[in-house]
């Protein structure tokens, strides 16, 4: 409904909106010529034709305006592709959608593996005794072929049978184009329109993150019935076919002469003669795969194919106007029946449409479901005392004089002065309560926050010194120009498998990333300082303290804040792929585990989280930047 | 020092660059308000003590410059081409002040610079410096700046004395310039 609403409105902005623009051209007075700037200034109404555009292009590809405006059309299209599914294994016996008759290409293909093995004997390093017996094994392999391409020799049964099969496809073909196909009665209508309306309509489950199947099954309509009663009769139809194998009693006989010839020959041979042996083996097994591929004389199967051909065209003209559906309103795919389901295959299948990811969005941020038991973004109540302990060191209660008290003869612990300095910076006490966000998203901004102020901490300082002392430039260079170069990625491994792959891997692999930035950038900004200002400064008595503090750390704040805009960046990239190397929480966590599942609903709102935190943090340090240095580039 | 291009802190607003020497110092806050007050007053900023220094034009910046350096109360002001950078308007305007400043503190200021007409308008004392190697050329003895603190610069600078001496000094700078890089052909 919405979605249909959705679609006119965008497709009349869009001719709106490029008539306005053409409009404009023509009555707009431009004096700026080709190349100057000015003329690429303005345009909402093609901003509008963009988003327009690419929401349009969103909602047809992820088949969305399929599903709103013939609902039914994918459980219709699900009967048609029982039908087509259960033609296949037929149609491939014939050059319909294949190139060769299935037993031409059996018999090429078996032919050669003969010729293969042929070569194989004699280039072996057998006696020549063997040789002379596998051989004559090859040779009797080939002569069956004949056995049963010869028309003379096919029996009266076999033909009888075929006859039979054709009858009934082309009984099929006439049944189908009834319109009462296939005689439901009205009881059995009642109970499939009852199992059709439990089974539900068509779009992803709104209730569970897990892939469910999004194809009802049950034929909702006439049409769908009448499709699904074919198919079920096809399937019939060839498994009776598949059933029938074209062994007349000369080829039976030569056959088991044949298995019987060979056996012997295997059970005579030594331990000792391996090769000769599995060579046999190898024949038995060709003269096996010639007995159950169902090959037939060249023409008796032309009046099968032709029903076959018959029904399929049938069946294409019964589908109506779903034919036109499934062309213009599924691109680059359709409806696929696999078994016991139907599923998407194309492009709406890894587009999710957006309802079904908006659904699916408004279910994760429920935190009692988020995404693997932890919400995506929440709260959690935590005692004061904890982030206490957490900050307090252990050891402080260690280096206090006395000793832990020890139990005594009635089994109790009393507690002394230095077991109750342990429980306070162990945090085993209860204070208030405060909420501490928690969750997926809160982790990878959490991550991506420490492992950006760690790297500020240290690289601030220390890029300065080393841009103002000849000793830390040269004793800090060589360590950082060798690991700065090597992608953060590259380093993943090792720090996650050294530092465990919780919290602290993660975020020391993100300080690193952050540090270089910042070293290079503080660095920069320290030997960029003008010298005729830190001469004013000097000459107006500043210490030295004093020049960094007041001259070359103001001077090199625009260079810092671009380094820490920098380093954001690249945090957030980093973390999100760390997230997928190893990881319990986080967005890139999530998108992994969806991406196992093949969840694209899933990995579609990763995708989008990511942006937003990207651009929230991007925004967020360019607002701190024009705050705090409105003088940059006017200096 | 004053620099030929300011040499402000950006960062900090005129009130601050002003009493940045004072700060280093850790100074009363209340006296060093006072005193930036009283310079900005001079130099003519009144009012635009909490102006961002990149808003200003040349000549106030290097207004601003000035005063940053004359609060300290140096016992010697050393300027190096304070003006060079300035328009020929602005320039006379900061050239009296120069003028003024010096009559007011009598401190001694040692001026840089490449114009002979400023030399001579505001110089007690005139070196002319030569190049390769660099040494004192000559020295000259001059009037014009004390009469510069009673009369109009404009009318010193129509001085016949004024004219002659100038046609002199500019004279003997270019033989010197012709005798090192030899005659222009």
């Amino acid at each position: 409904m919405i979605t249909g609403f959705l679609t006119f409105l965008f497709f009349f902005a869009i001719i709106g909106c490029v008539l306005y623009g053409r409009k404009l051209i023509r009555t707009e007075k431009v004096d700026a010529v080709f190349g100057n700037p000015e003329r690429a200034q303005g345009g909402i109404h093609w901003v509008i034709v963009g988003s327009s555009f690419l929401l349009l292009v969103w909602l047809y590809y992820s088949w969305d305006i399929a599903k709103s405006f013939f609902p039914k059309s994918a459980n219709e299209l699900c009967q048609v592709g029982k039908v087509n599914e259960s033609l296949l294994s037929l149609k491939y016996l014939f050059p319909i959608d294949e190139r060769q008759l299935k037993s031409t290409s059996v018999i090429e293909t078996e032919s050669e593996n003969l010729n293969k093995i042929t070569i194989e004997i004699k280039k072996s390093r057998i006696k020549n005794q063997d040789k002379s017996n596998l051989l004559n094994f090859v040779s009797q392999t080939k002569n069956t072929i004949p056995l049963l391409t010869s028309e003379q020799l096919l029996n009266n049964e076999t033909r009888e049978q075929i006859k039979l099969i054709n009858e009934k496809i082309i009984n099929l073909t006439e049944n189908f184009k009834r319109s009462d196909y296939p005689n439901e009665s009205a009881e059995q209508e009642l109970e499939r329109i009852e199992a059709a309306k439990k089974e539900g309509s068509w779009k992803a489950s709104s209730t569970s993150i897990e892939n469910t199947i999004e194809i009802p099954f049950i034929p909702k309509t006439k049409r769908g019935l009448k499709f699904q009663a074919a198919a079920a009769e096809l399937n019939l139809i060839s498994d009776e076919f598949f059933e029938l194998k074209n062994h007349n009693e000369q080829y039976t006989s030569a056959l088991e002469k044949l298995k019987k010839e060979i056996k012997d020959y295997r059970d005579s041979l030594s331990a000792s003669e391996e090769i000769s042996s599995s060579l046999a083996k190898d024949i038995l097994k060709i003269a096996r795969r010639i007995e159950y591929a169902s090959i037939f004389p060249p023409n008796t199967l032309n009046d099968m194919q032709a029903s076959i051909i018959n029904f399929d065209n049938v069946q294409k003209k019964e589908q109506g106007s779903l034919r036109w559906v499934d062309f213009l309103l599924f691109p680059s795919g359709t409806i696929i029946s696999s078994g016991p389901s139907c599923s998407e295959q194309g492009s709406g299948r890894w587009l999710p449409k957006p309802s079904d990811t908006l659904n699916k969005f408004t279910l994760m941020l429920n935190p009692n479901v988020g995404y693997k038991q932890i919400p995506l973004i929440w709260y959690e109540m935590m005692d004061v005392s904890k982030i206490i302990g957490f900050l307090i060191p252990d050891w402080f209660a260690d280096i206090l004089p006395g000793e832990y008290p020890v139990h005594n003869e009635q089994g109790e612990v009393k507690p002394n002065f230095k077991s109750k300095v342990l429980s306070f910076v162990t945090g085993d006490f209860n204070l208030l309560k405060i909420p501490i966000p928690t969750g997926h998203i809160w982790d990878s901004f959490l991550r991506v926050f420490l492992g950006l102020v760690a790297g500020i901490i240290v690289g601030v300082p220390l890029g300065l010194f080393m841009g103002l002392n000849r000793f830390a430039k040269g004793f800090f260079d060589p360590l950082i120009e060798l690991y700065r170069p090597v992608p953060p990625l590259a380093w993943a491994p090792l720090v996650i498998s050294v530092l465990g792959i919780d919290n602290l891997g993660k975020v020391f692999l993100l300080f690193m990333v952050s540090l270089s930035i910042m070293i290079i950038s503080a660095r920069a900004g320290a030997s960029g300082t003008q010298l005729s200002k830190i001469h004013a400064a000097h000459s107006l008595g500043a210490s030295k303290w004093q020049i960094l503090r007041h001259v070359i750390f103001p001077n090199s704040l625009p260079e810092i804040l671009t380094g820490i805009r920098v380093a954001t960046g690249m945090c957030w990239g980093t973390l999100v792929a760390a997230e997928f190397l190893a990881g319990t929480t986080g967005v890139g966590f999530v998108e992994n585990v969806a991406k196992k599942y093949f969840q694209y609903e899933v990995i579609w709102i990763t995708i989008f989280i990511m942006g937003m935190l990207g651009l929230i943090f991007d925004i967020t340090i360019r607002k701190i930047i024009d705050k705090t240095i409105p003088w940059r580039g006017k200096g | 020092m004053v620099f030929q291009q300011g040499a402000l802190f950006e960062w900090l607003t005129v009130a601050e660059n002003v009493n940045f020497g004072l700060r280093m110092k850790e100074e009363d806050a209340a006296q060093t308000q006072k005193k930036v007050d009283e310079w900005l007053d001079i130099v003519g900023l009144k009012g635009f003590g909490n102006t961002p220094t990149y808003q200003l034009s040349g000549g106030m910046q290097q207004r601003v410059a000035l005063a940053r350096c004359l609060i300290n109360d140096p016992e010697l002001i050393l300027m190096d081409e304070p003006l060079g950078a300035l328009d020929a308007l602005t320039r006379e305007k900061m050239q009296s002040l120069v003028l003024k400043i010096w009559k007011e503190t009598g401190k001694t200021i040692i001026l840089i610079t490449h114009s002979v007409e400023e030399a001579l308008l505001l110089g007690e004392k005139v070196y002319v410096m030569a190049p390769r190697p660099g040494r004192i050329h000559k020295e000259y003895k001059l009037p014009f700046a004390s009469m510069g603190l009673k009369e109009d610069l404009r009318d010193i600078k129509n001085n016949k004395e004024f004219v002659s001496k100038r046609e002199e000094i500019l004279s003997m700078i270019w033989n010197m310039e012709e005798e090192i890089m030899g005659k222009e052909v």
